[in-house]
């Protein structure tokens, strides 16, 4: 091989050391990133998308600087020039999206890949090079597919920087964006300027006289008016300190001169983007907490309403009954058994009026909200219904016995209303045996089941859903009650997020199942 | 937890690398050129080293020779990392004494797979 084939062929190396480094780093970092569990589908593809570019881009440089290859070396750079040229260009607008997207460590890694991106831009756009030759890399230029990419709605902004210079360049900029920008060189008019007019976002520059950009940052922040616009600031590359330290006190972000165009914009877009969100988020607060008003104060109407009216209307059904009692008191010897039987129907009828007057009290009364939710133990609600029904208990011979209970969340009193209601029904509707309850409980994840089983007549599958319905009674006037009992329970059990059901078969018995919330946290419950 | 040595200049390629490594478990020491390597290698005695070959001060293969030579660290594997793809690279760091050889940009699976079977034979001798 000749000295000077040898000469070349070292340069070339060099060439292909230089170039295989970078892309180690593309490769590296993206295959890095890409091992991030909780990196988004987008991110995933954009990534992998960077990975396969650098492969490709690996795969050109392998062959085009191999030393089997033939060919003049100045024909064979060109060449791998021009190849290499498209995947890099996707591989930045690439970058330029993620560096918007992550934060962190993981933006570090990106800025990462873009520092070996600038290494491979630089040996693109050097025309003419001979390796061993290449100058100095300048700043690089951004290819005209990324400039201009992020697009922000148009927003009013304020510029103030003493400087005529700055203020001019940073105007051309933000308008060549589609925003709006008022510039002004002191704070003193910037803040006067903020007083009477409406700005999305405020540049400041950190070094100015008289008024300084850390004073009017400070003052900008102590106007309520102001809370919502962000401040960004601007600074030279040895004002970072200052600048770090204006966002202690409430500034935004800062900006290092010279711009480069396509971070201002990032920035800008973030800062805006932020404050619409915000924006947002605080309307979209304001209506929920209208709409739970709204619904607190129609709940509190209905109650209010089903209790004046339940007032109202068994006062004059008292009149009735005890007329009808007195009447019966003072001539009942005198009628006959017919005029006698005519009286019981009256005072029945009355009596069962009441009832259901009662009954439909309990029913409006029965959505408790969840703010209203507090732990109550199963078991004592279960023993004080069972107290409550101590007569029918006697009068059946009924047994009732429980497993170990849980404390769930719920309104105490709903709870032994929907026992009462169900051990109630469950004596009510029993078959030829001596009536055997059980409540039973069982958890399943943050929520318990319990049981209520009976030995009944059971109830027939097609009529299964109609009994939690108001008034959807199976046995008409042959047994007592009103038929909102199970109606009550399903209300009391679905305003407490659970739900209600039944299993049953005719002459098996019945068992009805309901879901409660765990009193303890679950994280407590699993430590 | 299985130690390597990891002799790269390249900071980043050091970064990427070390972290690669730790998060599958293993404890990676670092040093910056061939002199540092060796005085690590000496020291720590790690269980295998990942020698680049292109390093300032003493060059990767002058490092593999001299640690293949001395008692104390001559049975650590070493295996090479290189940027460049010329075939007689590979010759030169086999004549060094080094058990196995990558090239960079490192396929990293082809990597641990180099890594777990250099440490488990060793294990055996």
């Amino acid at each position: 091989m000749s000295a000077a084939s040898v000469a070349v062929d070292d340069s070339l190396s060099g060439l292909g050391h230089r170039l295989r480094t970078a892309l180690t780093h593309i490769i590296g970092y993206s295959g890095l990133l890409l091992e991030h569990e909780e990196a988004d589908a987008e991110t995933v593809v954009q990534l992998q998308g960077v990975h396969d570019r650098a492969a490709i881009i690996l795969s050109k440089i392998e062959h085009w600087l191999s030393p089997q290859l033939e060919g003049a070396p100045g024909q064979r750079i060109s060449t791998l020039r021009d190849e290499i040229a498209e995947p890099l260009d996707v591989i930045i607008s690439t970058v330029g999206a993620l560096a918007q997207r992550l934060k962190g460590a993981e933006l570090l890694d990106v800025l990462r890949i873009a520092r070996a991106c600038t290494e491979l831009l630089t040996f693109v756009q050097h025309e003419g090079t001979m390796p061993g030759q290449i100058r100095p890399a300048p700043l690089p230029t951004i290819p005209e597919s990324v400039k201009g990419r992020i697009i922000s709605a148009p927003a009013r902004l304020l510029v103030i920087d003493d400087n005529p210079a700055n203020r001019d360049m940073l105007n051309r900029q933000l308008v060549h964006s589609g925003h709006k920008a008022v510039c002004v060189e002191s704070g003193a008019e910037g803040l006067r300027l903020l007083q009477d007019e409406r700005f999305d976002l405020v540049l400041l520059d950190v070094m100015m006289p008289g008024l300084s950009g850390v004073d009017v940052l400070q003052q900008i922040r102590n106007m309520p008016l102001l809370a919502g616009v962000p401040v960004i600031m601007i600074s030279a590359l040895d004002e970072v300190e200052s600048a770090a330290r204006c966002i202690e006190l409430g500034a935004e972000d800062y900006l290092v001169k010279p711009f480069d165009p396509v971070l201002l914009n990032a920035r800008l877009h973030s800062a805006l983007e932020r404050k619409r969100l915000q924006e947002e988020q605080r309307e979209r607060t304001r209506q929920l907490e209208r709409a739970t008003q709204d619904l607190k104060r129609a709940n509190e109407d209905l109650q209010a309403f089903a209790s004046a009216a339940s007032h109202d209307l068994q006062e004059p059904l008292r009149t009735v009954s005890t007329t009808l009692e007195l009447f019966s008191l003072q001539w009942g010897t005198e009628l006959s058994e017919e005029q006698r039987e005519m009286f019981r129907l009256a005072v029945d009828g009355a009596g069962r009026m009441s009832q259901l007057i009662s009954d439909l009290l309990a029913y409006s009364m029965a959505g408790g909200g969840e703010e209203e939710l507090e732990p109550v133990a199963c078991e004592t609600a279960l023993l004080e219904a069972v107290n409550n029904l101590r007569q029918s208990i006697r009068e059946s011979g009924a047994r009732i016995t429980h497993a170990e209970l849980p404390e769930v969340l719920a309104k105490p009193a709903r709870l032994v209303q929907l026992f009462q209601n169900l051990v109630g029904n469950a004596i009510k509707y029993r078959g030829e045996a001596r009536p055997d309850i059980h409540v039973g409980a069982w958890r399943e994840g943050s929520e318990w089941i319990l049981s209520v089983r009976d030995n009944g007549i059971g109830i027939d599958e097609k009529y299964q859903r109609r009994i939690f319905q108001p008034f959807g009674r199976l046995h008409g006037s042959n047994l007592p009650g009103t038929g909102l009992g199970l109606a009550i329970c399903e209300r009391i059990v679905r305003k407490a997020g659970g739900r209600l059901w039944v299993e049953s078969k005719p002459g098996s018995g019945s068992t009805f199942f309901f879901t409660a919330r765990c009193a303890v946290s679950h994280a407590e419950a699993s430590a | 937890m299985p130690r390597i040595l990891l002799v790269e200049d390249n900071e980043m390629n050091r970064d990427m690398l070390s972290r690669r490594l730790q998060k599958r478990g293993y404890q990676v020491l670092l040093a910056r050129d061939g002199q540092e390597g060796m005085d690590t290698a000496v020291a720590q005695l790690p269980d295998l080293i990942l020698m680049d070959m292109s390093l300032p001060v003493l060059t990767g293969w002058d490092a593999t020779r001299r640690l293949k030579q001395a008692s104390e660290t001559a049975r650590i594997p070493v295996v090479a990392l290189t940027a460049h793809a010329l075939s007689n690279d590979r010759d030169k760091a086999m004549a060094a004494g080094c058990d196995g050889y990558e090239t960079k940009p490192v396929e990293l699976p082809r990597l641990l797979d180099t890594i777990e079977r250099l440490l488990a034979s060793r294990g055996n001798s």
